[in-house]
């Protein structure tokens, strides 16, 4: 049953995205992105950057997926940390591959470009850019005739060799290659951190060994006589150049849902909406006699609007989306923890209006 | 957008010096059409890519009205145009401001500050910048601090993990 409330047209927050069957209202292209915008107010960037909150909600056990709430603050400004995130905090990844045998059946720029997108499990920060960002070819076409020492202020080199051998003491009735063979698949624990001089193997030790992230990630497949050999260099870069050198898996943001509910319902009525919402969205509560629908939690909505086909609910119930709270999530590669992700990312803001700032010093002379 | 100018009298008194000060007289020499300025930072942080031009686009009128600048920033995108435009917007003497991405192949963006009469654009944009930097990071003044997480979304993220995990700062 849907008891209405006497208010005919209810009154909606200026801060919120009103969500309707079909449309969505109050979003952000009036005339500013400021919600509550006041004209008359002077413009204080210190009482607006004090305001802004942080409040971590999640984080799993190895620090690598990160939920946290940001409030207060405008889209573009909780963009631009997305966007940072997913593009501009460096990591190391392996960008030179010098390969001296490659007899697979995978082809030799398929295999680098393979090997370029493994996830590095180093602390870029010990790590300075490369000096050159794209290194000339000479008239032949070829960067370069010997593979270089590499600097250990800017490389990192992995090695690998692997040779596929037939498997002697195999069951003469096996079929699976793995039993058949020795090495007939590449897994990315193959690869072997080769130190550039003493410095490097000594800041590098214990648990600052460089390594892949994963062991167990498939490269290639080989067959009896089949080889692969490579030195590759990793070097730091940035998302902006390739995608390989982003931090993260996903960052992402969305709006914290709002459900308002402007009427009691109750029975038969509260069940439909229950299960018109995800699960865990809306709880049953019982008021006396009554069971009534209330809203127990609703950060789980999907916003789906699946509440909208309904007719008796649609015209009680308003969904909402707060516009200065985002729900930030952040998937680290696991280079580097989400946390520490997302204080680079900071910094990395930092930095880059610092740069431009000099410039315009130096446009106003 | 209208805006009502909030500046008290003596602000709008240095504003104006500022502005004239700013104000290069137009040389009678052939123009030049862009005026470029290259970034070196040797004494920065060695870990941060070197890189970054920026220009105005027609420095002549520029210097003419410096109320009126369109700027292009190279090897910028989104993330620092719309943020910047974002600031601006609420700031005082700003009449209009906006970016574009020219072309999505072309590495730059084109950044549009209008202000009212006698304030310097690059001066507005500055503080915008300021502003953006102190945000983010610590500002200017507490450069030392940079590593130490002195600033203030990263000291409020920091704060946030501290007490999460129950550990004393």
């Amino acid at each position: 049953m849907v008891k209405k409330s006497s208010q005919a047209d209810f009154l909606f927050p200026s801060n919120e995205i009103l969500m309707k069957e079909e449309v969505v209202l109050n979003t952000y292209d009036d005339c500013t992105d400021y919600v509550e915008f006041d004209d008359t107010a002077d413009y204080n960037i210190e009482k607006y950057r004090d305001d802004i909150q942080i409040e971590i909600i999640n984080e799993s056990k190895d620090g690598m997926t990160l939920e946290f709430d940001l409030t207060r603050v405008e889209a573009p400004i909780a963009n631009a940390l997305r966007r940072i995130l997913i593009a501009e905090v460096p990591t190391m990844a392996l960008e030179k591959i010098y390969l001296y045998q490659n007899t697979s059946v995978i082809q030799d720029e398929v295999l680098c470009h393979r090997l370029g997108l493994l996830p590095l499990k180093v602390d870029p920060r010990q790590f300075q850019f490369p000096l050159t960002k794209t290194i000339g070819i000479n008239e032949q076409g070829v960067d370069c005739d010997e593979e270089p020492e590499g600097d250990p202020k800017r490389n990192l080199i992995f090695k690998i060799n692997v040779t596929c051998t037939k498997n002697r003491n195999a069951i003469p009735t096996a079929t699976d290659p793995k039993q058949l063979f020795h090495h007939s698949s590449v897994y990315s624990r193959a690869f072997e951190w080769v130190p550039i001089g003493e410095e490097q193997a000594n800041e590098l030790q214990g648990e600052n060994k460089p390594r892949m992230v994963s062991p167990d990630i498939l490269v290639a497949k080989l067959r009896p006589g089949q080889e692969i050999e490579a030195s590759c260099h990793a070097v730091k870069g940035i998302g902006r150049d390739h995608a390989k050198f982003s931090p993260v898996a996903t960052a992402s943001y969305r709006l914290l849902p709002t459900i308002r509910l402007h009427a009691e319902i109750s029975g038969e009525a509260a069940e439909r909406l229950k299960s018109s919402f995800s699960e865990g969205v809306i709880a049953i509560e019982k008021k006396g006699a009554k069971k009534i629908a209330v809203v127990k939690d609703a950060r789980k909505d999907t916003c789906s609007r699946n509440v909208f086909r309904h007719e008796d609910l649609a015209k009680v119930v308003q969904l909402g989306r707060n516009k200065q709270h985002f729900i930030f999530s952040v998937e680290s590669t696991g280079a580097l923890r989400s946390n520490d992700l997302v204080v680079e990312a900071c910094k990395v803001m930092q930095l880059k209006c610092r740069s431009l700032r000099k410039q315009v010093e130096e446009l106003l002379g | 957008m209208p805006k009502k100018s909030k500046v008290s009298e003596t602000q709008k008194e240095e504003l104006m010096e500022e502005a004239e000060i700013a104000e290069i007289p137009v040389k009678n020499e052939e123009p030049e059409d862009v005026k470029e300025i290259l970034e070196e930072d040797e004494d920065e942080d060695d870990s941060v890519p070197k890189k970054k031009k920026m220009e105005i686009l027609d420095p002549v009128s520029f210097q003419q009205d410096p109320t009126n600048l369109t700027l292009i920033l190279y090897e910028e995108d989104h993330t620092i145009g719309n943020s910047v435009k974002h600031l601006l917007t609420r700031m005082d003497d700003v009449e209009f401001c906006g970016y574009n991405v020219p072309h999505p192949l072309e590495d730059k963006i084109l950044l549009r500050v209008q202000t009212k009469h006698g304030v310097n654009a690059l001066q507005v944009l500055m503080k915008a910048l300021e502003d953006l930097e102190s945000m983010s990071g610590s500002g200017s003044l507490m450069t030392v601090h940079v590593g130490q997480c002195g600033n203030q979304l990263a000291q409020a993220f920091w704060k946030s993990m501290v007490e999460e995990h129950g550990i004393n700062e």
